[in-house]
């Protein structure tokens, strides 16, 4: 096929080829940014949680009459969620994972005051029962034993000296040697008395995924007898619905007590990702709308094109053209626009990106981004112009002797 | 001549509906798409208290440890609240102000007395009286309380929605709020607040939520056990075990505002802010570099990046979607007037001048553009309550359309047809006439 002729066949209708390659070029430069943004989300929706998401829930609950004994309220609490039936395992602690709360603070390798590693960590709270409640395994170590757990009264500050951390924790805590058995500092303490660590598990994700090192996170071995707390109950595999309507059911019993919420970690996800999620949809519908425009764009443009060129195309003909290369030379033309659109959509696809990377971190375009949409563009134009080359292709010789 | 012209651009619309009702579509969704993602922005970006968001000022101290090594450029490099005690003593000291304000939040368990109604959980802001007026938040019933109940009584103001809740709507100042937190005697119910986030939060963002019962702070700081909401900071260790010891911390977590007599007062404001941390100095504190700031409110919401994130993102995609459709409308007029450019030709020899062509051809276009325009305002009514649903209730403020956005929605897509349409329509005009009579 000879380009030469189709280029200065283009070179007539400028503006109008110009503008079809600028459309082109945006529309790559936005579907390539918004899959490259959709991909980010979902690889972060979708990481290991360290949660069994299908089968724990919590429940939140506080106390009307707050003279009563929080402890009290407590011990007979666990116990009833533990009778219940379905129940595998709960733990007590107000903070609880992909809940939007979190409770942050270092620990160092070294007291205040001498040299050492310090480390930035939200943490967890909860009893030794808290490793069988979330779904991460402690590689190296152990668990808290029952009398390794502080309890805590309302107001009362104690020493916690048993902590488990996650392995992110611990590699930069103890890069070069294991983390267990060490004495760590928390700088919150004024005493500087050593927590041992007993444990190094593999991941659990904190409070807010969207914190930097949602991983870098503690558990400590502490309840705290509290008015206001929450029960994270892990239930027998596909019981989770009829477990929570009797936990909900027996702690109602409780006129004392009101439960302000009970609900799934997988609605903790959910509401934990909903703007990630919501900015997918978002997307994924602009690329669908893109992609239809597009084709309105390239088949009107072929369809102009084809229009005002009867007359040529019948001259070709009748010189001995055959109808096959009508169609070639509307594909290769299609084709030639697609790829300069291509060309310069790239560019801009990689400065949009860069802009988007600056002001809200989406984080570098990748080349196969760049390649399926590049590809899809290809394809989505070498439909939309068929068509129109077929409609061209059947224009009669006859049509360059008539002069209508 | 215009009616004959509007007449002309019907027809011409009817003759190529196909091609018309594509254009009117690919507009349609442009625009449609593009108010949806300008209502939040709109919402996220607008002053909350035009009247005196210019004096109105969030103070910011660096307290913090010498030992620390961050570093302070601007009021964002720094935390947004102050300690306890800073907040308590810049109530006493004489700072150049009209107006001053503390607050922070907490979560109570409301406890209505009509058994119909369940015990539900509810945010408290405490706060002092002249919260109120600082803010300009109107009253239902009632008004704020004095300055004895200040000082630790028992009074609460609750909101709109509450006093509906419990009171189904009626004057419930001086009736009693029962709470797990004990009994309080309303003073006050306030409007529905109808802006969209409380912008005075240390860190404000899009789908917080507003508190629902406002109470002196005296009357909950110096409680046990101490509750508290939101985000609390601390930088030196202190005896966990004591409440004395905790509001005497090192811990950052009280709002602070203050409102100017006029805005030449923030020098001034700031002279006494680093006096009062000089001051302090002599006591052991404020070892750091003096780092005092004044932010007013339309800096604070820039501060805290409220209209970036998703929102900047989905308004730059959408943007750039409506410049695809513009493109397109643009390919798709072309189209359209060279199709019909033998009825221009016959219309230019009958003595039509090229401005009537054009004219005529523009007002076909800005027709198209105000349908256009009204699809896409309906389209954006429907993706508004669709984006909702997206993003749960956080956007719940967000997603109403008021007169300012439907009139922008309009001239959005007028503006945006007649800009694609004048390339195409003076394409159309500039053809030279003979040149296609004498193919006929």
């Amino acid at each position: 096929m000879e380009i030469r002729p189709i280029l200065s066949a283009l070179s007539r209708t400028k503006i109008a080829v110009f503008l079809i390659i600028l459309q082109i070029a945006i529309t790559l430069a936005v579907i390539t940014n918004a899959v490259s943004i959709v991909n980010k989300n979902e690889s972060d929706m979708n990481r290991p949680t360290g949660v069994d998401l299908d089968n724990t829930f919590v429940v939140s609950i506080s106390t009307v009459n707050m003279e009563s004994d929080p402890k009290e309220i407590m011990l007979s609490e666990l116990a009833k969620i533990t009778a219940t039936s379905g129940v595998l395992a709960v733990t007590p602690g107000p903070v609880v994972p992909l809940s939007g709360n979190n409770w942050c603070g270092g620990l160092n390798t070294a007291p205040e005051g001498e040299d050492g590693t310090d480390v930035h960590m939200c943490l967890y709270r909860g009893d030794e029962n808290f490793a069988n409640v979330y779904d991460f395994k402690i590689i190296e170590g152990r668990n808290f034993s029952p009398e390794e757990i502080t309890y805590l009264q309302e107001g009362e500050d104690k020493h916690i000296p048993y902590i488990m951390v996650s392995k992110a924790v611990a590699d930069e805590l103890f890069p070069e040697e294991s983390a267990v058995g060490k004495n760590v500092y928390d700088g919150g303490d004024a005493e500087q008395r050593p927590k041992i660590i007993v444990g190094v598990f593999d991941q659990l994700i904190g409070g807010s995924p969207q914190r930097n090192n949602p991983f870098n996170m503690r558990i400590e071995g502490l309840v705290g007898y509290q008015h206001f707390t929450r029960y994270s109950i892990r239930t027998q595999p596909g019981e989770l619905p009829e477990v929570m309507e009797k936990v909900e059911e027996v702690l109602k019993q409780d006129p004392n007590r009101y439960v302000s919420r009970v609900r799934s970690m997988q609605e903790y996800k959910k509401l934990a990702y909903e703007t990630e999620s919501g900015v997918n949809s978002m997307l994924k519908t602009i690329v669908t709308m893109l992609t239809f425009i597009n084709i309105l764009g390239v088949v009107s443009l072929a369809w102009f094109n084809v229009n005002k060129r009867r007359k040529q195309i019948g001259t070709r003909r009748a010189l001995g053209a055959r109808k096959s290369d009508i169609i070639k030379y509307f594909l290769t033309e299609n084709w030639l626009i697609t790829s300069m659109g291509i060309v310069l959509g790239v560019a801009i696809a990689l400065g949009l990106n860069y802009l988007l990377d600056q002001s809200l971190e989406v984080g570098k375009m990748q080349p196969q981004f760049l390649v399926f949409g590049a590809v899809l563009l290809w394809v989505i134009g070498l439909l939309a112009v068929t068509i129109p080359a077929l409609r061209a292709s059947s224009i009669s010789p006859a049509t360059a002797t008539r002069s209508v | 001549m215009f009616g004959y012209y509007l007449r002309l651009a019907w027809q011409s619309i009817k003759r190529n509906y196909i091609i018309s009702s594509l254009m009117v579509l690919a507009l349609a969704v442009g625009v449609g798409s593009f108010m949806i993602t300008m209502t939040i922005y709109y919402y996220a970006s607008s002053d909350p208290i035009p009247q005196k968001s210019d004096r109105l000022y969030a103070i910011q101290l660096d307290a913090g440890d010498i030992e620390s090594d961050y570093e302070v450029e601007t009021s964002a490099d720094l935390w947004a609240s102050l300690t306890y005690l800073d907040a308590k003593n810049l109530m006493e000291e004489d700072l150049p102000v009209v107006n001053k304000t503390l607050h922070y939040r907490f979560g109570t368990l409301v406890l209505p007395e009509d058994k119909d109604i369940d015990y539900f959980g509810a945010e408290v802001r405490a706060t002092n009286r002249s919260f109120f007026s600082m803010f300009n938040v109107d009253f239902l019933y009632g008004g704020s309380w004095s300055e004895v109940d200040d000082e630790g009584k028992s009074v609460i103001v609750i909101t709109e929605e509450i006093n509906d809740k419990i009171f189904s709507g009626e004057d419930s100042v001086g009736r009693t709020l029962k709470t797990n937190d004990g009994d309080f005697k309303i003073v006050g119910v306030i409007k529905k607040w109808n802006i969209a986030m409380p912008y005075f939060e240390p860190y404000p963002h899009i789908g917080h939520e507003f508190a629902e019962i406002y109470t002196p702070i005296n009357t909950f700081v110096n409680r046990e056990p101490f509750s508290f909401n939101g985000s609390m900071n601390c930088w030196k260790p202190f005896d966990r075990g004591s409440h004395d010891a905790f509001l005497q911390a090192e811990c950052a977590w009280v709002g602070f505002w203050v409102e100017l007599a006029s805005k030449d007062d923030k020098t001034q404001l700031l002279e006494s802010l680093n006096n009062y941390t000089t001051n302090q100095k002599t006591l052991g504190r404020f070892q750091r570099p003096t780092n005092n700031f004044a932010t007013d409110v339309n800096a604070w919401l820039k501060q805290h990046e409220v209209a970036e994130g998703p929102v900047r993102l989905m308004q730059s995609m959408s943007f750039l979607f409506l410049l695809v459709c513009l493109i397109n409308t643009i390919g798709l007029l072309a189209a359209k007037f060279i199709g019909k450019s033998t009825d221009v030709s016959v219309r230019r020899a009958l003595g039509a001048s090229k401005s009537d062509i054009f004219k005529q051809n523009l007002i076909e276009v800005s027709l198209i553009g105000l349908v256009g325009g009204l699809f896409g305002l309906l389209f954006a009514v429907v993706g508004l309550r669709w984006v909702r649903e997206l993003f749960g209730d956080s956007l719940e403020r967000f997603s109403a359309l008021d007169p300012t956005l439907i009139i922008m929605g309009v001239v959005v897509a007028i503006a945006a047809s007649i800009l694609s349409g004048i390339y195409p329509s003076w394409r159309a005009a500039s053809e030279p006439p003979a040149a296609n009579l004498k193919t006929q």
